[in-house]
């Protein structure tokens, strides 16, 4: 089913400093048919332009010294409107009240479920 | 060494049991046994002292006994009874210092033990992330891993990639929880062979999390020469910890410029020798001096019991080096660690 994504709306950048579970998330994507496109860093992100087929981004809550949810203001602040999903082992439901205002993005939290994860994304992308 | 000074403690005994058979009454110089009861005692267990102390009283008995085999009924013994008397008393003073010195050492190796769980505490939740990590790769490989065989044509390579890095992954938890349990473990180590680079990017990786979160730089270049040194392992990695985690907790949050710099250098003046500099550029030394830092129950911190320095201080005097608190300039704080290169 997920093969009616259409061609230039499934690509899906991941942001992760952390290499293992940048690799898992990236393998996970691709076996149910997304393209991903892998950044370590925000910086390494920033110097690329965005490609116009991405359709959703992965983000880290913690990218080494970067607060990922200041990350989050920067990128709107870019005017990148990118949905994004939060990575996170963390409970951050307080920060995400706070977050939610930024803009047109989505937030799920991740990590703990991610068959309905992906279900949401799904969804999401069909709809979206 | 060992070899040697027991071959000196043999001669000496038997220079003393000649002495005492040296005409005409000599046998009184069975006293100077205490001498090799003292020395025995530096090295020897408890049952060694013991049985050595009986060993001596016979000798003392023996030679008595020949000097006086003539006049056995009216032999001096009184000079015997002061002898054995004599060892005796430093018998049991040497087992009574010696059972207070192991008092002692338990009771800095709870103490240690103490300050290590107290380290734990406070980095639990920099633990629990570092374990969350390649414990969220797990699940997510293992699903992946299900995926890539449930399609209509399995990709075999890409799950057998799953796999393969789900064992990878359990291998870093693994060795991380391993780490914790050997901080944590009570028992006194074992010296062994490390490595000065490697202890020290371990103790960093420990702290990563507090590192990231006051948005710290962390210079340490491994890249020059490696310096291999004998110690037990969990206490330098406790020094190391220590030192670091007050530099850290010196920093205000969300300062600029934030940085800790670890360098490992060979000492010009003490041969032998090498000295770790962690020099940081936060608040330095506030109501604290470079001198009381090292002070027990001394501390700056709301919840600090005051020992963390002192006990690395001690660790570090008992494996022959020194530690030194300065103030760096123009600010911060510059510990330095000199340890010996070959601890015996």
């Amino acid at each position: 089913m997920f093969h009616k994504i259409p061609k230039e709306k499934n690509l899906i950048v991941i942001l992760d400093d952390d290499k293992d579970v940048q690799f898992s998330l990236d393998s996970l994507l691709r076996s149910v048919g997304f393209t991903t496109l892998i950044f370590s860093s925000t910086d390494e992100f920033l110097t690329m332009p965005l490609p116009p087929q991405a359709c959703c981004m992965l983000l880290d809550v913690k990218l080494g010294n970067v607060n990922g949810l200041d990350f989050l203001e920067e990128m709107a602040q870019r005017g990148l409107t990118l949905p994004v999903i939060i990575i996170t082992g963390h409970g951050v439901f307080q920060w995400l009240c706070g977050v939610l205002k930024v803009g047109q993005q989505i937030f799920f939290l991740n990590h703990i479920k991610i068959q309905s994860c992906l279900m949401r994304l799904q969804i999401y992308l069909k709809n979206g | 060494m060992r070899h040697l000074s027991l071959l000196f403690i043999v001669l000496l005994s038997l220079s003393i049991f000649c002495f005492t058979l040296l005409p005409p009454r000599h046998d009184a110089f069975s006293v100077l046994y205490v001498i090799v009861i003292f020395l025995v005692s530096q090295a020897a267990s408890r049952h060694v002292i013991k049985l050595i102390a009986c060993l001596c009283i016979g000798l003392s008995v023996f030679s008595f006994s020949l000097v006086h085999r003539d006049d056995i009924v009216h032999g001096l013994y009184t000079r015997l009874a002061l002898s054995i008397f004599a060892i005796l008393l430093v018998t049991l003073l040497v087992l009574r210092n010696q059972r207070i010195t192991e008092a002692l050492a338990k009771q800095k190796r709870i103490l240690a033990h103490a300050d290590r769980m107290l380290t734990l505490g406070y980095l639990s939740a920099s633990i629990a992330h570092e374990i969350n990590q390649p414990l969220t790769a797990i699940r997510t490989y293992a699903h992946s891993g299900a995926r890539w065989l449930k399609k209509t044509e399995p990709d075999l390579t890409e799950a057998l990639h799953c796999f393969g890095s789900i064992e990878k992954n359990s291998q870093r938890a693994e060795s991380i929880v391993g780490n914790i349990k050997n901080l944590a473990q009570k028992k006194a180590g074992i010296p062994e062979q490390i490595s000065i680079h490697q202890i020290i990017q371990e103790s960093c990786d420990i702290l990563k999390n507090e590192i990231s979160n006051k948005k710290i730089n962390v210079i340490f270049n491994p890249s020059g020469q490696d310096i291999q040194f004998c110690a037990v392992r969990i206490e330098i990695q406790q020094i190391l910890i220590n030192i670091l985690m007050n530099a850290i907790q010196a920093f205000k949050e969300n300062t600029p410029n934030n940085f800790i710099h670890i360098g490992v250098y060979d000492m010009t003046d003490r041969e032998n020798f090498f000295a770790i500099h962690v020099v940081d550029n936060a608040m330095g030394f506030i109501e604290a001096t470079p001198e009381n830092i090292f002070d027990a129950f001394f501390s700056t911190k709301q919840n600090g019991m005051g020992l963390g320095l002192t006990i690395c201080k001690r660790i570090i005097e008992a494996h022959g080096g020194r530690l030194i608190a300065e103030h760096n300039k123009p600010k911060g704080a510059k510990f330095i660690i000199q340890l010996p290169k070959h601890v015996s």
